[in-house]
């Protein structure tokens, strides 16, 4: 029985092209940029090659790019780079009540040590409430970090607006973008939009694991957090991984390059799957925007009266995998901020379904889902103490 | 070692769980737990000669939930009610093979639905009033319903509890835990849900003591 990998979000498998670019490398491309020996400038030039590849697939002239371990590395290093020296107790920053723990967290801390921390709400399809976000925002704010595609419910934020609110409220303010789950589908220009740091993952567009960057616009930077040897950044010394810097930029390239084909082949198996379940299963709840609005990857559904780990489960026996918000599934139990910050109750949340579409999906594996998923509902139904 | 998957008997009753569904005019009937807090388990008797007769029961909960709920009917279905109310989690987990420290909670829920059910047949059929002396004993017993999901004891037996106050219906209550410690708010929900129920407790105050 074949795969059916719908937790796309979660990780991607890395494609066979960035498979052998990663062979390849750790073959012969393994030396580290720390002399001037024909080896060492040569692994030097390539991690240019590989930092301006990447750049220019963000629309960022003349930046840094800072090679860490992923995207909550990532996010962690930018947050506390620019929070090092501050003052915490004159000091505000600013983010959703949905966006992604590797920010949400990260503020948390900052707010138990002095911090004034703003967790924005947003309105019920996850989209960050606006009028609110103009009020938080004031001379003191040093930094407002925003998930552009949220990683559960699809929430594509409208980016554009929120800079220039954010902007105009207070023009240092330093904007952190991070796009880990949108590099797949949306493009994103650093330089025409204000983004001064944006952070993105190999494990998340088809690419290699462990590694992950920071892109930051010409002339903004952060302080270091983590010390050691320099290598390529002072931001994040040690030891580099040639190989991932280099198949990373290879992923990302062809991310990009296939975006146009990626979105058109996701959205056509989002609306079949959307489509499905709306005609087919009552008592089925969409969890953020409609379709033709969300990212195009991304369903999430709300099943009434069961619970979300034993539709998982009984798709798992069928070789499909998905992901739920069930807080029974949770590896800390907790019930799910982002539905419940939408507005869904706890029993919405728990019977929460997540599907994640990719390039190995087609509309055969979504008919078979399709025709699991509905008698696995039922059966739920009947056996549960909800009706 | 720990279990850090579903055996196969739980996976089994899981996937084909027995004694399914209501009992129409049951001897006995209870639900327990809520969906706000994830799992729901109901529970009908019927006694013939003071035994067990038939059990059914509802979940909405996940597969531990349900596959609790399975073995639990299956283990009292034909003893009787004083056996039946013998029966522990502990007996429930040790006969599916164990169950995953972070899935061990769901095992209680079943059981719980069990005695609840078997205390309404005691009420309404036999005519038998439970009183409850409400004291810290008492507070301590429901406390071991608490697991704690990170090694699947109850929060007792993991010596989380670090002191007890029962005085003027009111519960004092202080808990330990790591600073970083994931389970910290779920096991806080569970402690409120549980005493909270308690008759004649108004008040409830747990204090965390983060080290």
């Amino acid at each position: 029985m074949n795969l059916i990998y719908l937790d796309n979000y979660r990780t991607t498998p890395v494609s066979d092209f960035v498979n052998e670019r990663i062979n390849e490398y750790n073959k012969e491309n393994f030396f580290l940029p720390v002399s001037f020996t024909s080896k060492g400038t040569e692994a030097a030039e390539n991690i240019e090659e590989a930092k301006n590849k990447i750049m220019n697939c963000f629309g960022c002239g003349g930046g840094e790019v800072v090679f860490t371990m992923g995207g909550t590395h990532a996010n962690n290093l930018v947050i506390s780079g620019l929070l090092r020296d501050e003052d915490l107790s004159d000091t505000e920053i600013v983010t959703s009540v949905i966006d992604h723990p590797s920010i949400v967290n990260v503020y948390e801390y900052y707010r138990k040590k002095g911090a004034k921390v703003h967790f924005v709400k947003v309105d019920g399809q996850g989209y960050i409430r606006e009028d609110i976000l103009a009020e938080k925002i004031n001379e003191k704010t040093r930094l407002l970090s925003v998930t552009l595609v949220n990683h559960t419910i699809g929430t594509v934020q409208k980016i554009k607006k929120i800079i220039e609110i954010a902007r105009n409220r207070n023009s240092k303010i330093k904007i952190l973008l991070d796009a880990c789950t949108a590099v797949n589908s949306i493009e994103i220009n650093m330089d025409e939009l204000g983004i001064d740091f944006l952070t993105f993952s190999g494990h998340k567009i088809y690419g290699p694991r462990g590694i992950g960057a920071i892109v930051s616009r010409k002339g903004v930077t952060f302080k270091p957090t983590i010390f050691g040897t320099v290598t390529t950044s002072t931001l994040m010394p040690g030891a580099d991984n040639i190989p991932g810097i280099l198949s990373l930029a290879d992923a990302l390239e062809k991310a990009v390059e296939n975006r146009k084909s990626y979105v058109s082949h996701t959205m056509a198996l989002q609306k079949k799957l959307i489509e499905f379940i709306d005609n087919n299963i009552p008592d089925a709840i969409i969890n953020g925007p409609k379709y033709g609005e969300r990212a195009t990857d991304n369903v999430n559904y709300s099943f009434r009266f069961i619970e979300g780990e034993s539709i998982m489960m009984f798709l798992d026996f069928e070789n499909i995998i998905v992901a739920t918000g069930s807080a029974c599934a949770s590896s800390d139990l907790k019930v799910n901020y982002i539905l419940s910050a939408i507005g869904r109750d706890h029993e919405l949340s728990h019977g929460s379904l997540r599907m994640t579409l990719g390039w190995l999906n087609d509309e055969k594996q979504i008919e078979k889902f399709c025709n699991e998923l509905k008698p696995i509902v039922e059966r739920l139904r009947n056996q549960s103490t909800i009706k | 070692m720990a279990v850090i998957k579903y055996t196969e008997k739980v996976i089994e009753h899981f996937k084909n769980p027995r004694n399914v569904g209501e009992i129409e005019n049951p001897d006995g009937k209870a639900t327990v737990g809520s969906p706000a807090c994830g799992d729901q388990v109901s529970v009908f008797l019927k006694v013939e000669s003071g035994k067990i007769s038939d059990i059914k029961f509802l979940s909405y909960g996940c597969a531990s939930n349900i596959a609790t709920g399975s073995i639990v009917t299956e283990l009292s279905k034909g003893k009787t009610v004083e056996e039946a109310k013998k029966l522990t989690w502990k007996d429930a987990l040790e006969e599916l093979g164990g169950l995953p420290p972070v899935k061990v909670h769901c095992s209680i829920l079943a059981i719980d639905g069990l005695k609840a059910a078997i205390n309404d047949y005691e009420e309404n059929v036999l005519g038998i009033k439970h009183e409850k002396i409400v004291d810290e004993t008492f507070i301590l017993d429901n406390l071991k319903h608490v697991i704690y999901p990170k090694t699947g004891e109850n929060i007792i037996d993991a010596k989380l509890v670090k002191y007890l106050k029962f005085e003027d219906s009111e519960i004092y209550l202080e808990i330990s835990f790591d600073e970083t410690d994931v389970y910290k708010q779920n096991v806080l929900e569970e402690i409120h849900e549980h005493l909270n129920e308690i008759p004649g407790v108004e008040k409830v105050t747990v204090k965390v003591v983060e080290y």
